[in-house]
């Protein structure tokens, strides 16, 4: 407990360091937000003054301190593109992605561990083939592509669900289904390795010596251990939630964060983009803490470490 | 009988009212890219036009045939020498947050767009062509600092849309749109759609539909699939290849028709006329004789376009038109020139062209290939490309950047097709002259061209501007794209402007929906 206060308690420090190395990124970028604003026709003398109104013209350290100024009392500035408070239009569109992620990854995991408990149980058989196959598949397909024909499928041809946009529970399944397809193979190949694992060891032949079933073998014993890992995996993934489904909001015009900083890198809004940049580090950084939290809980040995 | 009868005068009854409950349905019109602004003057992007139509009123407006008519201004009447002009006032107009639009209004909104420190991104034409702005009773004088032929639409733009002073004073105006037109502003949900009512209390004819319902995805087939689905009643843009899909006889021509506009949206390659070989005028026209252009509309906008030989686009009256043979590849004459100017052999250039064009610049890569010159195609993100292509001279000679591949619109106006792109003063990087064309007799003949008020010895002057340029190549003009946006069935009023922008303000729905 002590290590993760420990770490909770550099946070703060990691989070300078890492808003000064985005800030840096961001204004290494090429491309000048004002020119972008003003179009190619706009003449020298507008984009100057456009440079001055956006603060732009003012030093590259002025600019950094001005902002750690504004963001220790909250303020993360203002959009350059519509004049909107970065923390509002972040707050605005973060419940759409983690409501968006949260479910892809509660499906994820629904599907993904009792497959790989399935196929661990039943190692060599069609079903561990087919699921094996299928993780491939799942695992290999571009969700740009995955999204648009089931778009096509489900919502143009069958009219079972809604094209996009954000709305009632018809709205999330395409897109939580899209999204979840990677992290389900990934959860389901896992499992799978982790419970072969565990059900080569000598405890599991003395429970299944003990006359149980191999599926309450599993669930009863192995599972507990070999989940370790991928909680581990999911826990640290939590942290990309915040804007990691930057294409599948994009395709299915969700209103979500990814899409938030799509948009705000094409059009160089500087202030926006540095926003997300620092919510999705910290996402991160507080995964990272679960994660430890989470080995933690399921390792002893790793509490003394 | 007496009950068919029945039947007959109830649906005679409430026919008008089944209209209302279809027209108060929103009109979801969905778009390329979602608006950068609420603010008019600053802007200059063709779908936050779109966005901004129904909100605003300019002091002249363009109708659909593109004929200037009365908009705010119900009047107006130039001085002697076309440097004072006044307009007055539509009397009892106010904006959508009840204040009045008169005479005061409108000179403070005009007085803010031309004020250099609040630099607008939109505004510098203004800026450039206005002195000053005064109210004069309840009308408003604009006086010039020097003539300019195509004032009266400039002030058909929507940059020069008037606009609240509430909302000015109040710093809202970038995220919540006031101003007079027939639609006011409800919400612009960042991520999601843009929402507009009916403005019950608008001056003019009142719009059949109550409400529009502006969306946007940057996926030109979920457009396609929006169209179909009914998501969305309007797209724009369709992309060319979308067209077949609702041709007559295809089952998806029962649920929507798409249009086509000719647009002025010109696709041009500049060329860097500092870096040799491009350098050398008669190099420049070979490239120039080199490409066929209607293959590029025909291969590349499945014919949704026309091939542009000249500088001018075909919406302004003085544009030369292609002549005959002109839009074809004419290799003998490009191989001619490249021996005249010593580079028979051929040789290595590149250019630096955005994601979406990059098949124009394959295209070309192939049309020059018989002359042995290679193209190398330098595919750049919008912020970079922004980056190389209005780089100073030495910033590209250090790059070799032989070319930049790009597009715009700037419907009607010659002075703003000409002056952004062919003026010394307009160099890159302080404008749009991305290949630092130098020729002074150019800026001269733009200058007379923009001041003379003379429609015959103004058009000599184009026609001259257009023969020089096209024996100076700096610029190789390919082709303007037609407008294509798709309207569901039973839909109708809809428009798109020269520009490109959709106009929704007059749509109406049929009965039978």
């Amino acid at each position: 407990m002590s290590r993760l206060l420990r770490r909770a308690a550099a946070l703060p420090l990691i989070m300078l360091g890492v808003s000064a190395a985005v800030f840096v990124a961001i204004h290494a970028l090429p491309g000048d937000p004002a020119r972008l604003m003003a179009g190619p026709q706009a003449p020298e003398s507008t984009i100057m003054a456009l440079r001055v109104r956006l603060g732009l013209d003012q030093p590259l350290g002025a600019q950094y301190l001005h902002f750690l100024e504004r963001a220790a009392h909250g303020d993360f500035g203002i959009s350059l593109r519509d004049g909107s408070p970065v923390s509002t239009v972040i707050v605005e569109r973060l419940p759409y992605s983690l409501a968006l992620g949260g479910l892809a990854y509660l499906l994820a995991l629904l599907v993904g561990v009792p497959g790989g408990a399935f196929a661990a149980a039943r190692e060599g058989s069609w079903g561990d083939r087919l699921l094996m196959a299928a993780t491939l598949v799942g695992a290999s397909l571009a969700g740009f592509w995955v999204a648009l024909l089931g778009m096509e499928v489900f919502a143009v041809r069958l009219r079972w669900l809604p094209l996009m946009g954000a709305g009632d529970w018809r709205h999330y399944v395409l897109p939580a289904l899209v999204l979840s397809l990677l992290p389900m193979a990934m959860i389901l190949r896992m499992t799978r390795a982790g419970a072969r694992e565990v059900l080569r060891q000598d405890y599991i032949r003395t429970a299944r010596a003990k006359g149980l079933s191999p599926w309450t073998t599993i669930t009863r014993h192995a599972l507990r251990n070999a989940l370790a890992p991928v909680v581990t995996v999911v826990a640290l993934n939590l942290g990309g939630l915040i804007s990691g489904a930057v294409v599948t909001e994009t395709v299915f015009d969700w209103p979500g964060v990814g899409r938030l900083l799509v948009d705000s890198v094409r059009y160089r809004d500087y202030p926006v983009i540095q926003g997300v940049t620092l919510l999705s580090v910290l996402g991160v950084l507080l995964a990272n803490l679960l994660a430890e939290g989470v080995i933690a809980r399921f390792d002893p040995k790793a509490r003394g470490a | 009988m007496l009950r068919f009868t029945a039947g007959l005068v109830c649906v005679a009854l409430l026919a008008p009212f089944a209209a209302r409950a279809a027209d108060d349905a929103p009109l979801t019109v969905m778009l390329s890219e979602p608006p950068r602004t609420m603010d008019p003057a600053d802007q200059n992007a063709t779908e936050t036009a779109s966005v901004l139509e129904p909100f605003y009123e300019t002091l002249l407006k363009r109708d659909a045939q593109g004929t200037i008519q009365p908009g705010l201004a119900t009047s107006w009447r130039p001085s002697a020498d076309r440097l004072v002009w006044t307009f007055s006032i539509r009397p009892g107009v106010r904006f959508h947050d009840g204040a009045p639009c008169d005479a005061a209004a409108v000179t403070r909104s005009l007085q803010r767009l031309i004020d250099r420190k609040v630099a607008l991104a939109g505004a510098s034409v203004y800026r450039a062509v206005i002195a000053s702005v005064r109210q004069d009773g309840e009308a408003v004088v604009v006086i010039l600092a020097r003539p300019y032929a195509d004032f009266l639409s400039l002030v058909t733009l929507v940059q020069s849309a008037i606009v609240s002073p509430i909302a000015v004073e109040g710093g809202e105006l970038s995220h919540r749109a006031d101003g007079t037109g027939p639609f006011r502003f409800v919400s612009w949900r960042a991520g999601e759609n843009v929402f507009a009512t009916r403005n019950r209390g608008y001056w003019g004819v009142a719009p059949a539909i109550a409400a529009i319902d502006w969306r946007w995805s940057p996926e030109p087939s979920v457009l396609n699939m929006a169209l179909q689905t009914g998501d969305a009643d309007v797209v724009i843009p369709l992309a060319p290849v979308f067209g077949r899909v609702y041709a007559p006889g295809q089952s998806a021509a029962a649920l929507a028709t798409v249009k086509r506009q000719r647009s002025a949206a010109l696709f041009w390659l500049a060329l860097n006329t500092r870096l040799k070989p491009l350098d050398d005028a008669r190099v420049r026209r070979a490239l120039s004789l080199a490409i066929d252009r209607r293959a590029l509309v025909t291969g590349l906008l499945d014919g949704f376009g026309a091939p542009a030989c000249h500088a001018l686009t075909p919406d302004v009256p003085d544009a030369l038109p292609c002549g005959a043979g002109e839009d074809r590849a004419r290799i003998d004459m490009a191989r001619a020139l490249l021996k005249e100017a010593g580079q028979e052999k051929g040789f290595s250039v590149s250019v630096v062209v955005q994601e979406p064009e990059e098949p124009i610049a394959e295209a070309l890569q192939a049309m020059w290939r018989p002359l042995g010159v290679v193209l190398s195609i330098r595919r750049q993100e919008a912020g970079v490309w922004v980056q190389s292509a209005f780089a100073p001279p030495e910033e590209k000679a250090r790059e070799e950047t032989g070319m930049a591949l790009t597009s715009w619109s700037a419907p009607y106006v010659s002075d703003l097709q000409l002056r952004p792109l062919y003026t010394t003063g307009n160099s890159a990087p302080h404008g749009a002259n991305l290949g630092f064309y130098n020729n002074a007799e150019i800026d001269r003949m733009i200058d007379a061209a923009a001041q003379d008020n003379q429609p015959a010895s103004r058009h000599e002057t184009l026609l001259a501007i257009q023969s020089t340029l096209d024996r100076d190549a700096p610029i190789v003009p390919l082709f303007t794209r037609d407008t294509l946006y798709g309207v569901r069935n039973g839909i109708s009023g809809i428009w798109a402007a020269t520009e490109g922008s959709i106009r929704v303000v007059d749509a109406r729905r049929a009965q039978a929906q």
